[in-house]
């Protein structure tokens, strides 16, 4: 058996009165719910014996009636069940015959991992030995094991006065009971900012903008407006896990009557809704830009390859607004195969843009260019135009081009937006 | 014919009237190995008196009709205790059961079974080992 360091206390410091039922396995009672003489509730679990199987390990943790409703409608996972002990410690004994040793006590968190269940095993109903007993006694069905995340989500709009976005990681592997993945949660918050962010941009700049690079400091125009599509982190649930954001900056225009958030959000919360439905998705795609549409792809790639199920939820207290959509990973597969089916076979229109040139080659026909909306575009010049077209071109005129953009795949970074100039010509 | 254990069970209330008497070929059990191990074949609640009885199966001996039930079951019991094999065995034993063995409980949907054995049976001549679990 494993070495157990802790903190050694009496024996009659823990007395469990009595069993409630088995909860694992029938074959082996491994798991057993079990009342203690003050009345409390208490886990027992069987974890290591000797080699000769005379001495058996034990440990013991404090829970309560919803957590233990939690685990046996399979909403906690085991492992959860355990991290969730009250006071955060448990009691570990041994056992040889009708010899109990002393309590070790140690925190939850120093556990040694092969005493612990994997986080993959998942309670199966059927297995529930006493689940009969164990209800009688908890009145099972009267305990509410419901997350409404919906409703935190109001009333931390109402506490904030500003509207909240909640990203609600519902299921996933990756996803425990108030625990992710780190770079699950990382790639999925920093992928909604970028659409977040984007959608922001399509709003003040227009659709077919360029790249909006991290502004100069002394353009303070851009960077209200880079600061009008960023969020913040505003609190947390511990039921799955589920994340709550703000915009960071959700100012009204004095012409205005809706908040600036409350647009990106009803943008944003439309492109989600629509898109599951793939004539409407072809029109959002027409909505928005090929930055946007590419920023959503990465979202729902994030959520692909994570396979998790992420409610999206935003709520105003003051506009009085709910808008939700639940993406899972078959969904967010879906959506993006859509997305490509949609970008390889559609054509989109050119459009037109005026600013200047910054960065020509004229020998590898590139070209970088800063639009009158101070947003950058590059790429490559039509095969049409020549090199000696190219070497007229002057830095300090204004030049109205015509642009054709598509969003293409590359083996190595993904889908990517591609800008090519068909035509120019010297703005008179 | 009487149960080997038929006093402890009527000690602890278990009604045996619903079991029956039954035949089932290749069946498996976890052993230790050698079989003679004197841990096998033993109900837990006869090799560990002191032990808190929870089940009137205590005093039974779990069987699977087949050998992919027993596998797919030990999958699940290692996932949450990852030591059981320490316990309940580390080798897999097949075997037949015949009418004079003992009185049986239905199968579950695990595949699972409870076999309470009668006086003078000693399975461990009619199974043999036949992999490992570890």
């Amino acid at each position: 058996m494993e070495n157990i360091i802790g903190i050694e206390i009496n024996k009659e410091s823990l007395i469990i009165e009595g069993t409630i039922g088995v909860i694992l396995f029938s074959e082996f009672p491994s798991t057993v719910l079990c009342i203690d003489n003050n009345e409390e509730l208490y886990v027992k679990e069987w974890v290591d014996c000797s080699d000769d199987g005379k001495t058996d390990r034990y440990f013991y943790y404090k829970t309560n009636k919803k957590d233990i409703a939690l685990f046996l409608s399979n909403q906690i996972s085991h492992l959860d069940l355990i991290n969730k002990c009250e006071d955060g410690f448990v009691y570990f004994q041994d056992k040889t015959g009708n010899l109990n040793s002393n309590y070790t006590i140690i925190g939850v968190n120093k556990i040694t991992p092969s005493y612990l269940p994997d986080f993959k095993f998942k309670l199966d109903k059927s297995d529930i030995v006493d689940y009969d007993s164990i209800d009688k006694f908890l009145n099972l069905k009267n305990i509410d094991t419901s997350t409404d995340i919906s409703v935190s989500v109001k009333n931390l709009s109402i506490k904030n006065s500003n509207p909240i976005i909640s990203l609600y990681f519902k299921k996933g592997e990756s996803v425990g009971y108030g625990t992710i993945k780190t770079e699950v949660l990382a790639n999925t918050l920093m992928n909604f900012e970028k659409l977040y962010e984007s959608v922001t941009l399509d709003i003040q700049k227009g659709t077919n903008r360029g790249e909006v690079k991290k502004s100069k400091k002394e353009d303070l125009q851009d960077e209200n407006i880079i600061n009008l599509g960023k969020t913040k982190v505003v609190g947390q649930i511990a039921a799955s896990f589920g994340l709550f954001l703000t915009p960071f900056s959700n100012q009204t225009n004095f012409f205005d009557e809706e908040p600036f958030g409350d647009k990106i959000a009803k943008k944003t919360f439309e492109l989600f809704n629509n898109s599951i439905d793939t004539d409407k998705l072809k029109l959002e795609c027409e909505m928005h830009s090929e930055f946007t549409i590419l920023a959503y792809y990465n979202l729902l790639n994030t959520i692909y390859k994570s396979d998790i199920n992420l409610d999206f939820i935003w709520y105003s207290h003051k506009a009085e607004r709910y808008l939700n959509q639940v993406i899972n990973s078959n969904l967010a597969n879906k959506i993006k195969q859509d997305i490509t089916n949609l970008k390889s076979s559609n054509e989109p229109d050119p459009f037109n843009s005026k600013g200047k040139f910054r960065a020509i080659d004229c020998d590898r026909k590139t070209f970088a260019f800063i639009d009158l909306d101070d947003t950058h575009l590059k790429g490559k010049f039509d095969r049409q135009i020549t090199k000696g077209d190219l070497e007229q071109i002057s830095f300090t005129n204004l030049y109205n081009i015509k642009l054709q953009r598509k969003i293409t795949k590359d083996m190595t970074k993904g889908f990517i937006v591609k800008e090519t100039i068909i035509s120019f010509e010297k703005d008179e | 014919m009487t149960l080997k254990y038929s006093k402890e069970l009527k000690d602890f209330g278990c009604n045996t009237s619903g079991l029956n008497q039954i035949e089932r070929k290749n069946v498996i059990h976890f052993v230790f190995d050698p079989i003679s191990d004197s841990r096998n074949f033993v109900p837990v609640y006869i090799s560990d008196i002191n032990r808190e009885k929870v089940t009137c199966a205590g005093f039974a001996l779990s069987f699977y009709e087949t050998f992919m039930q027993a596998q797919t079951r030990i999958a699940t019991f290692t996932m949450s205790k990852k030591n059981i094999y320490k316990k309940i065995g580390t080798h897999y034993a097949q075997g037949d059961i015949s009418l004079n063995d003992g009185l049986s409980d239905n199968v579950d949907k695990n595949g699972h079974f409870n076999l309470y054995t009668f006086n003078d049976i000693d399975l461990r001549i009619k199974f043999t080992i036949i992999g490992n679990i570890i």
